[in-house]
């Protein structure tokens, strides 16, 4: 039988990929990191910030949960270290509908402060202050409000105390008051940040930390200095770890995550990140060399198998089997498991935690095999579970907060009790009136009336887009606008590569800017037709160029979506480690 | 009439937005002569706490549609009804949970076990995080099945994506770095991959974002004043 460069089975990928992210947890070897011009940035706005103002809290615009855990977290953990070694204070806030996004700042937290064994005070030096938001992406009124009554807004933190009795947070009005924002999310919540806050208050620098995959579109900003620096995705972070390792070797070297690497070097999840990087280029050449292949034959009249290999029916049943017997051997050996360690008295919440979690993973991951009962059972179990946890923290953290306890504040002050705000709070009993209207949809006659409240979400989107679009939209073609012919040192809108080259290569590079940008605006020009030679070149060129752009966001989405399945295989690969050294099998 | 309301439920906030942006700090948006009323004022005393209050609450018509699914698969025994089962004794599990240790049961002593929390780190983080960790393994398989050069476009793109991935990663740095203190300085992939990625791809974001600012504006404007009247679509006037 001959083998097909252009169709390995799918099953024979996915096993050797997770071959490929599984060795470096296993065989450790360490490369440089190479600490690229937006990370370094970042690092130095951070440095210059507690320079200037040590004692005012940095705001850490926190949205981020454990569905991008692979990328956020490392960046999270990066940041709030450098901040706990200077001892900044911070806080953190989740300004989006998010309940377990404050969770997930908690752990990285948590576990920093236990690492560099910190002494610093909750409420004092740095607090979590949970989330409030509205919609997903919509986080302009948000912002807004946080801007105009920042501790009104958050009302209370985390933990329930309220926000005008936190020490850190006396005199913080307004997010105006904070030395600096950094933004870490899977969103684009920077260019709300600088679209919306920023025109207003130019001198509170914002940085931004997110995913690969989103990073590409923010560069732009990065240029127009709107933002002071990017952590893009993990290796953004690896890159931050690697600067704090070199100016605070004993601070920030004391002890080795899977984040880091005690060498300074790349880190075990960067170096599984390598791994997939060539095995997908490997991967891309043997598909082209397939498809040159198959032309080849097509040319000589040779046969040529068309469709790629699937899963069968068959096969599925045997998925099915296959889900049972492995359900029934993790049990089997966790029993194994609970004897050996309670023997040896070592058994605890968190051991069965562990596996708890490794089945979770095998069984989702079960799902690239093929559609199964275990991954179903899984899947419905997140359902339930997940709609369950979140509707408690939305009550409790944002109902009970934003809503009841202002309008019982008011009905206290109206009847001349002592209250935080005024009667005037009970006019939020208005507010139940768009909120009901949400469930009208069920009533045949008022089902229209679910409209209005949809109206009054767009109404608020499309006032606050005007001013967002125009504050974002004014810097960015004054950033276009670059000079063609410099003869000398002049004030040139920063483009990394112009920084250290000759004044010839920035008139060069600077054509080359304003020709990229020409050529992508023509190709969009739909109310011309495009007839002569010189147009119809023009159009394929800006078609290729933005080629460029989509080549450079295909390379980040490998990042990301690698990075997430890394944490993952971490997680197993730990549980693995841990059975072999402490476990008796 | 029915339009007229749905319009006015878009028009009277954004008008709200839009002079809070475009007199915010200046005496037109009231002050002195408003007793001290000012639009600034009312849109974070009143509408943020307003919008927050309808914000979850859409969260509860989401819940209230899954259930509706799942009761309707239950009461009438369709296929898969035994998944449907599980959502609910899995949400009122959870949710039982959650009350009892986030609400009765707030003063716990140091270290003492805690359902909620051991919920959130070993079921539902691994279960939420393979989920979208799958993409991985598809995007490995799609990269090596769609992505061929078979125009200039595609070498381009592919030329980009692969200095990119690799310049962007220790293995490009070890691999070129000797060129770091040569005249080829530029060379090097890792500065490859920055010039492609924060130049010239955010030369070509800049382009496409400036035009979609202008677009945004252009459709903002159009729905603001009802041109635009999707949502109102199928709502006769009477």
């Amino acid at each position: 039988m001959r083998f097909d460069l252009q169709r390995i089975p799918r099953n024979v990928i996915y096993l050797v990929l997770l071959i490929c992210l599984a060795v470096p947890f296993f065989v450790k070897w360490s490369l440089p990191v190479y600490v690229s011009n937006a990370t370094r940035c970042l690092y130095k706005a951070v440095e210059k910030v507690h320079a200037e103002k040590p004692d005012v809290p940095v705001v850490l615009l926190s949205s981020w949960d454990p569905s991008s855990r692979g990328e956020n977290r490392p960046q999270m953990v990066a940041l709030v270290r450098h901040l706990l070694i200077l001892k900044q204070p911070f806080v953190v806030f989740c300004p989006a509908l998010n309940p377990m996004a404050p969770r997930a700042s908690e752990e990285v937290i948590n576990s920093e402060l236990e690492r560099g064994h910190y002494s610093l005070k909750y409420g004092v030096d740095y607090a979590n202050l949970g989330f409030k938001g509205i919609s997903g992406p919509n986080i302009g009124p948000i912002l807004q409000n946080l801007e105009g009554d920042f501790l009104g807004c958050v009302a209370q933190d985390l933990y329930g105390t309220s926000a005008y009795e936190l020490p850190i947070l006396k005199g913080f009005k307004s997010l105006a008051n904070a030395s600096m924002i950094i933004t870490i999310s899977g969103d684009v919540e920077s260019e709300h940040v600088i679209g919306i806050f920023s025109p207003r208050h130019p001198e509170i620098p914002v940085g931004a930390a997110g995913w690969s995959l989103i990073c590409t579109r923010l560069y732009p900003y990065f240029d127009t200095r709107q933002l002071v620096g990017i952590l893009d995705g993990m290796n953004g972070a690896s890159e931050y770890l690697t600067l704090l390792k070199e100016n605070y070797p004993e601070l920030a070297g004391a002890d080795s995550g899977e984040e880091e690497n005690e060498s300074g070097g790349s880190s075990t999840r960067v170096n599984a990140l390598t791994l997939a990087r060539v095995l997908i280029i490997l991967l891309i050449a043997l598909g082209n060399i397939g498809m040159l292949l198959e032309r080849r034959r097509e040319r000589l009249g040779l046969p040529v198998k068309k469709t790629a290999p699937s899963v069968t029916v068959g096969e599925k049943r045997y998925l099915n089997i296959g889900a049972l017997v492995f359900t029934i051997l993790f049990i089997i050996a966790l029993l194994g498991e609970f004897t050996l360690r309670s023997k040896a008295g070592t058994w605890s919440v968190a051991v069965f935690g562990e596996w708890v979690a490794v089945f979770c993973t095998i069984g989702m991951l079960s799902f690239i095999f093929g559609d199964n009962k275990l991954y179903r059972t899984l899947e419905h179990v997140i359902i339930g579970s997940s709609a369950a946890y979140m509707l408690f923290e939305v009550i409790d953290k944002q109902i009970l907060p934003s809503f009841v306890y202002k309008v019982a504040d008011g009905f206290a002050a109206m009847v001349g009790r002592p209250a935080q705000g005024s009667a005037w709070q009970l006019l939020l009993l208005l507010g139940l009136i768009p909120s009901a209207l949400w469930f009208t949809v069920y009533i045949k006659k008022l089902a229209w009336t679910n409209k209005l409240v949809l109206g009054l979400l767009m109404g608020v989107a499309v006032g606050i887009a005007f001013g967002q679009n125009v504050n974002l939209a004014i810097p960015q073609i004054a950033g276009a606008v670059k000079p063609l012919l410099t003869f000398g040192p002049v004030n040139v809108p920063h483009i990394s590569l112009l920084e250290n080259v000759s004044i010839t290569w920035k008139n060069v590079f600077n054509l080359v800017y304003l020709v990229t940008m020409v050529l992508v605006m023509i190709y969009f020009v739909f109310c011309l037709k495009m007839k002569t030679t010189v147009a119809k070149g023009a159009v394929r060129s800006g078609r290729i160029v933005m080629m460029i752009a989509f080549g450079a966001v295909f390379g980040n989405t490998i990042a990301t979506r690698m990075s997430w399945l890394i944490d993952r295989i971490d997680a197993i690969a730990l549980w693995i480690r841990n059975l072999m050294i402490t476990g008796g099998f | 009439m029915k339009k007229k309301l749905i319009w006015l439920s878009i028009f009277l906030p954004g008008l709200l937005y839009l002079a809070k942006w475009l007199f915010e700090g200046t005496p037109i948006e009231g002050g002195a002569w408003s007793g001290g009323l000012t639009l600034t004022k009312i849109v974070n005393e009143f509408c943020a706490p307003v919008l927050i209050l309808v914000g979850a609450t859409a969260y509860g018509i989401a819940l209230a549609n899954v259930f509706r699914v799942h009761i309707m698969t239950l009461m009438n025994r369709k296929k898969g009804w035994q998944y449907s089962l599980i959502v609910f004794v899995s949400f009122v599990t959870v949710f039982a949970i959650c009350v009892i240790y986030g609400w009765f049961s707030k003063e716990r002593p140091e270290g003492a076990f805690d359902a909620v929390e051991f919920y959130r780190t070993y079921i539902y983080t691994p279960l939420l995080v393979t989920v979208l960790a799958i993409l991985g393994f598809y995007i490995t398989y799609a990269a090596y099945r769609a992505f061929k050069i078979k125009s200039l476009e595609g070498i381009v793109m592919m030329s980009v994506a692969l200095i990119v991935m690799i310049g962007y990663d220790p293995l490009g740095n070890y691999l070129t770095r000797y060129l770091g203190n040569t005249r080829f300085f530029y060379l090097q992939l890792p500065e490859l991959a920055r010039f492609l990625r924060e130049d010239m791809n955010g030369t070509v974001f800049r382009a496409l974002q400036i035009g979609v600012y202008i677009a945004s504006l252009a459709v903002s404007w159009r729905i603001w004043l009802g041109i635009e009247d999707h949502l109102s679509e199928g709502e006769e006037a009477k």
